[in-house]
């Protein structure tokens, strides 16, 4: 399934990428599914809650933080689906930047994905974006296949 | 009493794509209990194999987080609104990355 996202959207999350570094950036993308090909209408940039969240249900080792971690807060992810609703899109994707990373998978990234959004990821070295990638979990959740971003 | 249960997009694969049901049940025990008779692929997404809801599951009732009211026993009236909402989380790893098909193009 082919994935749109315009020139401006990328750009907005680089932004974000740039200004979290070295801290890891997160977010949502909304958007619609139109013949067969999903299209970003919107970027929702939420605030890393790796370290603020009241509920973080992930193993959190002792060198974890938002440099290598992001999580976003359910109350997050709520006000942003009800949003996206009221103006008649979804959530279907979710980015976060690989500060000093490549834009590849993690296995913490596989293991704790959801099936059916797009994993996008940012390279950002020394502060700059650098290569975006985006990822879905395969069905039986061995691994992330590739998703072809197509700029518009 | 019907009360409308919120599907995240993740999991409509096993609503049949509905983005809501309308289902009865004065718990949120009973409104999942008859959700998952009704789609029952939903079930290993919410249960694990004790049959306690994931940790990466969470419930609200309206704004609130059932862990902070009463759990499943938490109590529904007409017009509450129940949400899934899945945890999200990613990060890089230092120790390797993982399978994938190798085939990922640059964004630009």
């Amino acid at each position: 399934m082919a994935f749109e996202i315009r020139q401006q959207d990328v750009e907005r999350i680089h932004r974000h990428g740039a200004e979290t570094y070295p801290s890891e950036c997160c977010g949502f993308l909304l958007g619609r599914e139109q013949n067969g090909q999903r299209v970003v209408l919107e970027v929702a940039p939420i605030q890393n809650a790796w370290q603020s969240s009241e509920n973080n249900p992930y193993e959190i080792r002792p060198e974890d933080s938002t440099r290598n971690r992001s999580l976003v807060d359910p109350k997050d992810y709520l006000r942003i689906d009800r949003e996206a609703r009221q103006k008649g899109m979804d959530i279907i994707s979710f980015y976060h930047s690989h500060p000093d990373h490549p834009a590849r998978p993690s296995e913490f990234d596989r293991k704790h994905a959801v099936p059916f959004l797009i994993y996008v990821i940012l390279a950002v070295e020394k502060g700059v974006p650098r290569e975006m990638t985006a990822w879905v979990l395969s069905d039986d959740g061995s691994q992330f296949l590739s998703e072809p971003l197509r700029i518009a | 009493m019907g009360v409308k249960v919120i599907i995240p997009t993740p999991l409509r694969q096993y609503t049949e794509k509905s983005d809501s049901v309308v289902v009865e049940g004065r718990t949120v025990e009973e409104v999942l209990g008859n959700l998952l008779s009704q789609y029952g692929d939903l079930r290993k997404h919410l249960y694990n194999d004790d049959g306690k809801l994931r940790s990466f599951v969470n419930i609200y009732r309206n704004d609130e987080d059932i862990r902070y009211l009463d759990r499943e026993k938490t109590a529904l009236k007409e017009n509450d609104v129940v949400s899934i909402v899945p945890s999200i989380a990613g990060g890089r790893d230092q120790d390797g990355l993982v399978a994938v098909d190798f085939l990922g193009r640059r964004a630009q």
